[in-house]
């Protein structure tokens, strides 16, 4: 089968959220010997219209997350056969994102979550409850770029400052950016955030800035 | 009604499965319903007339309980539950709730679609107030006469203690309740029933809390998105009950979400709600549907949203017991002229969708910029004026919300707004001048728009 008609399968099984349609088509393409590299790209265009279609209110947040389940796995499966660096020249940049340490709410996390995979990053998502030295774990884990740390309850403001804190007394190479109903820019400034969303669309904006600096060398 | 014990129980017993598979397969089933009952907005009516999708929404929404069950995130597993049983519950859950003391004693109630009696009212807080204005807010706010009853505030700091651990959580949620005690005794209203703000949802924090409440008061314990439930609220709602407290349930869906579009945050709305009586055994529920991007306070966001809010207050108006209340969650915040006509169109709602008032703040609030008492008045004052101006009906009150959308709101950007402090005098208990003459002059127009306060 051609190179187009396979990718054209692959991105159809994304927008139809078929994971196990993606993910045996994503064998045939390894078998076919096809350009893996601009197979993930064809797909994150994909994930991206899906997540036009999310923020224009014509699909919702279940749609983003089942097109996303479908991309990464045939993302998995490609893997394996693509040297790391040219993987990760696919994507925008890793996030850890994740609710604060004692925060349960998590709608607004899976929001940013989604909107940044479809906006070309690798997203880990820790989900609610999520301690700083969870948070610092996992980034280190996955090498990631940014830290984003989501939170509703006003009095767990706290442990975004804690977050950026231990960061920075380690010294360590992630960025933080933060977000969530009592979140303001001034308090992000305060406690010196690399980044601040107000809703998905600006953690977007400002994690797309943070990588941006990254690699001017900021 | 099946004791809350018996729920802990079934939350352990139950079947495990993930979270996710659990949030997908909401999405998935609450599709089938707005499918299968056919819940389509038609983009015609401001209010919902068809009466018939509220006996698929109620009866879809058992149906899923009954399927499906409450999800249990302390346990991942699914919270089981038959058929009668939920038709029980709803049966039983009560129209009215007593609350308060003495002559400050109110029985807060189920209203109906389009009633003519005055709405109930919980004005404030549930935000963040500086521990130097929260005594004097809370004062405030019970010196308004319909106040019914008072939810407390929460707190960054307290008397220079920042609250970031379980201890000092417990500190402020001690001093919440006490400060809500003192404030509605300075105000001259000893008995006023006041409802315990979560500073925390962990249990020991909620307990502290809880501690100097009376029987005539009350505690929040809002069943989480998704329609899921943990056990700290439920060992709040174990002790809750011994004591004689209500449950208040934060049961309004957030469109955009796992339940999908306003359609299907219909149904999680009801669903939370009927999750609440059975799990914690709440009694009043602030109900509705919501949008990601209102509560974000990037847009002043109406339909589909106000018509799905009405499908939702119909069905449990006309279909349970529950007894309801409107959240007015405006975009903006005080002192500006988008909050007071979010809010008076809120208010107009809650009349015609049979809703008390639940108004505690806006959507976007930071230390003392919430709400003002200007605002709980205001909204006493249009929904009074609905009812006496005989425009309680769905079909003359959608005429001046439409005219206030049209010429107020669209297009416009939600502003932040003002400090308590910077426009309001807590000590005269009233507005600054600037606040005064913007209410006034909203007043004045809303008047031409066809409603004479």
């Amino acid at each position: 089968m051609e190179q187009k008609e396979l990718f054209e399968e692959l991105c159809n099984a994304v927008v139809t959220y078929d994971e196990e349609g993606a993910k045996e088509i994503a064998r045939r393409a390894v078998e076919a010997k096809v350009d893996l590299i601009e197979g993930i790209k064809l797909m994150s265009q994909a994930l991206r219209e899906i997540g036009d279609k999310f923020q224009s209110g014509e699909l919702f947040l279940p749609h983003m997350v089942m097109a996303s389940d479908a991309m990464l796995a045939a993302v998995h499966v490609f893997e394996e056969h693509i040297p790391k660096e040219e993987l990760a020249k696919t994507k925008l940049g890793t996030v850890v994102l994740g609710t604060v340490e004692g925060d349960l709410h998590d709608v607004g996390l899976n929001i940013v979550s989604m909107a940044l995979l479809s906006s070309g990053f690798e997203v880990f998502s820790l989900g609610k409850d999520t301690s700083v030295d969870k948070f610092i774990e996992k980034a280190q884990q996955v090498n990631a770029d940014i830290i984003g740390a989501s939170v509703l309850l006003s009095v767990a403001l706290s442990k975004q400052r804690d977050l950026v804190d231990e960061v920075r007394s380690r010294k360590l190479p992630f960025k933080v950016m933060i977000g969530g109903g009592p979140v303001t820019r001034q308090w992000a400034e305060q406690i010196g955030a690399d980044g601040y969303g107000e809703d998905s669309e600006e953690a977007v904006e400002s994690a797309k800035k943070i990588m941006e600096g990254k690699k001017g060398g900021r | 009604m099946i004791s809350l014990l018996e729920i802990a129980e079934r939350s352990q017993k139950g079947p495990r499965i993930p979270e996710k598979e659990w949030d997908l397969n909401l999405f998935k089933k609450i599709s089938f319903y707005v499918g299968e009952y056919g819940i389509k907005y038609d983009g015609k009516e401001f209010f919902n007339t068809d009466e018939t999708i509220l006996d698929g929404v109620i009866e879809g929404a058992i149906e899923f309980i009954a399927k499906n069950g409450v999800y249990c995130v302390t346990t991942n597993r699914i919270i089981q539950f038959e058929e009668h049983e939920i038709r029980s519950a709803l049966r039983e859950t009560p129209k009215t709730v007593v609350m308060g003391e003495g002559k400050d004693a109110r029985i807060f109630k189920q209203r109906k679609i389009e009633e003519d009696e005055p709405l109930g009212i919980c004005p404030g807080h549930h935000s963040p107030f500086t521990s130097d204005i929260a005594p004097l807010a809370i004062k405030n706010f019970a010196q308004i006469p319909r106040t019914d009853f008072l939810e407390g505030p929460n707190f960054l700091k307290v008397n220079g203690w920042e609250i970031s651990n379980a201890p000092a959580e417990a500190y402020a949620s001690m001093r919440e309740s006490r400060w809500l005690k003192e404030g509605v005794r300075e105000a001259g209203r000893p008995g006023l029933s006041v409802l315990y703000y979560p500073i925390h949802t962990r249990a020991s924090t909620m307990l502290a809390g809880m501690a100097d409440l009376g029987t005539g008061d009350g505690v929040l314990l809002s069943v989480l998105p998704d329609v899921k439930v943990e056990h700290d609220l439920l060992t709040s709602a174990v002790v809750s009950e011994e004591k004689g407290n209500y449950r208040v349930s934060g049961s309004f869906a957030i469109a955009g979400g796992f339940c999908g579009g306003p359609e299907g945050a219909i149904f999680e709305s009801v669903l939370k709600t009927i999750a609440g009586i059975l799990c914690y055994h709440d009694q009043i529920h602030y109900v509705g549907v919501e949008h990601s991007k209102s509560l974000s306070a990037r847009e002043i966001m109406m339909q589909p949203l106000n018509w799905a809010r009405s499908v939702v207050f119909q069905t449990l108006n006309a279909k349970t017991n529950a007894i309801c209340m409107l959240w007015a969650i405006p975009s903006s915040g005080p002192c500006t002229e988008q909050n007071l006509w979010e809010h008076a169109v809120r208010a107009i709602e809650a009349v015609v969708n049979g809703g008390n008032i639940y108004a505690p703040r806006h959507v976007r609030t930071e230390p003392n910029l919430g709400q003002t008492p200007l605002e709980a008045e205001w909204l006493i004052e249009v929904s009074d004026a609905v009812i006496k101006s005989g425009l309680n009906a769905r079909g003359k009150a959608a005429i001046i919300i439409e005219g206030i959308i049209r010429e107020k709101l669209a297009g416009r950007v939600p502003e932040r707004g003002k400090t308590i402090v910077e426009c309001y005098d807590l000590v005269k208990h009233q507005p600054t001048q600037e606040y005064r003459e913007l209410y006034e002059r909203v007043k004045r127009e809303l008047a031409e728009l066809g409603l004479v306060l």
